[in-house]
């Protein structure tokens, strides 16, 4: 009951405003053609002011009407009404719903509709996947540093031959020789000097040499490629002969960073601490190369040019 | 015999039986010092390269630790040749009668391969650290490869020092051409070896041989290396801005 008679005083207030045109279209209704005319002219006013005149409705009327209201049994009737919806209603959406939301003609009635929120979610998933996809690509994966060493690498391939070696593990060498040999390599540089070596041979097997380079040679090994002697060592130290005059042997702790520049995954990636050792060994080949090849300022043959370098 | 005379016998025939020793070393070294040195024309010396420190590893040192440095004499040719993981090197010294290539320098191992052909005047500059040095030679001895060697110090005029063990039971005319750090040594340096805080840089004659050596081993390569202009930089330290002193003698062709 309080409501409709706060919609009684909501009503009292209202009003419709006329449309614009309405008082030209009274005015020429009325036979007024020009405005400048002086008898048209004083219509005008009159009109316009006309425009503005409002009378208030008497103080009495509303309580009358609220009152009228109030006791009129038609209205407390249809506050009580209801409209039943017809009898065959339910049945019908019930099939149509069966029917999986088509219509006589085999149309979808229904549309899939995605909530506003969904599609949010969605856009904020992506972001987040592509976010976190940069900043991996950004900052877990290999140093750049990395392919320096890595471009002037040119497959090794496994030793062909060793001393006492049986029939059946010269055919696993060669088997993956030749998986090896498949990938791409770049060309070496080709050198009339008299010790321009191609192998280098370590504990009877022959390894091509990259470059003539030995420790970019043991940085190139990939994860099907790491000789036993590395993989596998039986003793801390190797010996590398390079050529009837030269026969290198590697300290312990040399062994040891070229085993852990060639540690690899699973997923035959490098591990982590390899990744460290090759990019320790960039920083030395950089330094070696602004000591020694920059200028002939320092002789890496000499031993007071070398200690000083290294020390 | 009393036991006082057996005491003295005992002590006098010890004395003089050691003393007679040591004359008989002096006279044994101080003959073979002065018997005329053995010139061969031909050698080929191989040191092992070796880096000590207090540390348990030398850091970038153990990639020139184990290295190997060959000197290849054949009459009037030489090549000095250091093999380590780190790099390949060689100096190559020409025959003499051409004063505008006095030397080869070459950097064998590597993307980068390079050499440098040096005038005489430039060998001169090269090697202009050990101008004046001087020697020491000092009664300490060793054996090396069987041969009795002697210990001499070499003083640089700024300074640093070098010890050294040569012997003069081998010469040859090119050794102070191939070293001119011992130019002022009377034979061969068998080991020598530079000392500082951290740590010494050691040399050490693993083989000497008199043996064939192909004339390949003396010939400058001419493919494959990048020709360079001879210059040394006024200032350059491990780190720092390289300066750059553009040689004012260089007037080299280019090979390639």
């Amino acid at each position: 009951m309080p409501e409709q008679f706060d919609i009684l005083r909501r009503l009292t207030q209202y009003e419709i405003t006329p449309p614009a045109e309405a008082l030209l279209r009274i005015m020429e209704s009325l036979g007024v053609q020009d405005a400048n005319n002086s008898d048209d002219d004083s219509l005008w006013r009159s009109m316009l002011q006309l425009q503005e005149f409002e009378i208030k409705a008497p103080q009495f009327l509303f309580p009358f009407i609220e009152k009228q209201i109030a006791s009129s049994l038609q209205l407390s009737q249809l506050r009580n009404l209801e409209v039943s919806p017809p009898f065959a209603a339910y049945s019908e959406i019930m099939e149509k719903i069966e029917r999986g939301g088509t219509g006589d003609n085999g149309n979808n009635l229904v549309s899939r509709i995605l909530s506003l929120n969904a599609y949010k979610s969605i856009a904020a998933s992506i972001i987040i996947l592509v976010i976190g996809w940069l900043i991996y690509k950004l900052t877990v994966s290999p140093a750049d540093i990395n392919k320096d060493v890595a471009k002037q690498i040119v497959t090794p391939v496994l030793p062909t031959t060793k001393k006492d070696s049986v029939v059946a593990n010269v055919v696993g060498i060669n088997k993956k020789q030749k998986s090896i040999r498949t990938k791409k390599s770049q060309p070496q540089i080709a050198s009339d000097d008299f010790f321009y070596q191609k192998d280098m041979t370590i504990d009877d097997y022959k390894f091509p040499i990259i470059d003539n380079d030995l420790l970019v040679t043991f940085a190139g090994f990939s994860y099907s490629q790491v000789p036993d002697f590395i993989s596998k060592p039986t003793e801390n130290t190797f010996t590398i002969k390079v050529d009837q005059y030269s026969s290198i042997s590697v300290s312990e702790s040399m062994s040891k960073m070229i085993r852990n520049m060639n540690q690899f995954r699973s997923n035959k990636k490098p591990t982590r601490r390899a990744r460290k050792e090759r990019a320790r060994l960039e920083k030395w080949k950089k330094a070696d190369t602004e000591q020694f090849d920059k200028s002939l300022k320092n002789n890496p043959l000499d031993p007071i040019d070398l200690a000083e370098f290294v020390f | 015999m009393s036991i006082s005379r057996l005491k003295f016998f005992i002590v006098t025939f010890v004395t003089g039986f050691f003393s007679l020793h040591s004359i008989s070393q002096d006279s044994l070294l101080q003959s073979k010092a002065h018997h005329k040195a053995k010139e061969i024309n031909r050698l080929t010396i191989s040191y092992s390269l070796l880096l000590k420190s207090n540390k348990s590893n030398t850091g970038i040192g153990e990639a020139y630790n184990g290295g190997v440095k060959t000197i290849f004499i054949d009459n009037h040719k030489a090549r000095v040749r250091l093999v380590s993981l780190m790099r390949m090197q060689s100096v190559f010294i020409m025959q003499p009668g051409n004063p505008k290539q006095a030397a080869v320098i070459t950097k064998e191992s590597g993307k980068d391969k390079y050499k440098y052909n040096l005038t005489a005047e430039q060998w001169k500059r090269y090697y202009r650290k050990y101008d004046s040095v001087s020697c020491e030679l000092t009664d300490d001895s060793t054996v090396i490869l069987n041969y009795p060697c002697r210990k001499a110090i070499i003083r640089l005029k700024d300074g640093r020092s070098m010890e050294v063990f040569y012997t003069d039971s081998v010469s040859n005319k090119m050794l102070s051409k191939v070293e001119p750090a011992f130019s002022c040594i009377p034979g061969l340096v068998l080991q020598y070896e530079y000392k500082q805080k951290k740590g010494s840089v050691v040399f050490t004659a693993t083989s000497i041989t008199d043996a064939y050596i192909d004339p390949g081993v003396f010939k400058a390569p001419a493919k494959g290396f990048v020709a360079r202009k001879f210059y040394i930089s006024s200032s350059q330290k491990p780190g720092n801005k390289i300066e750059e002193e553009p040689d004012q003698d260089a007037d080299q062709e280019n090979d390639q």
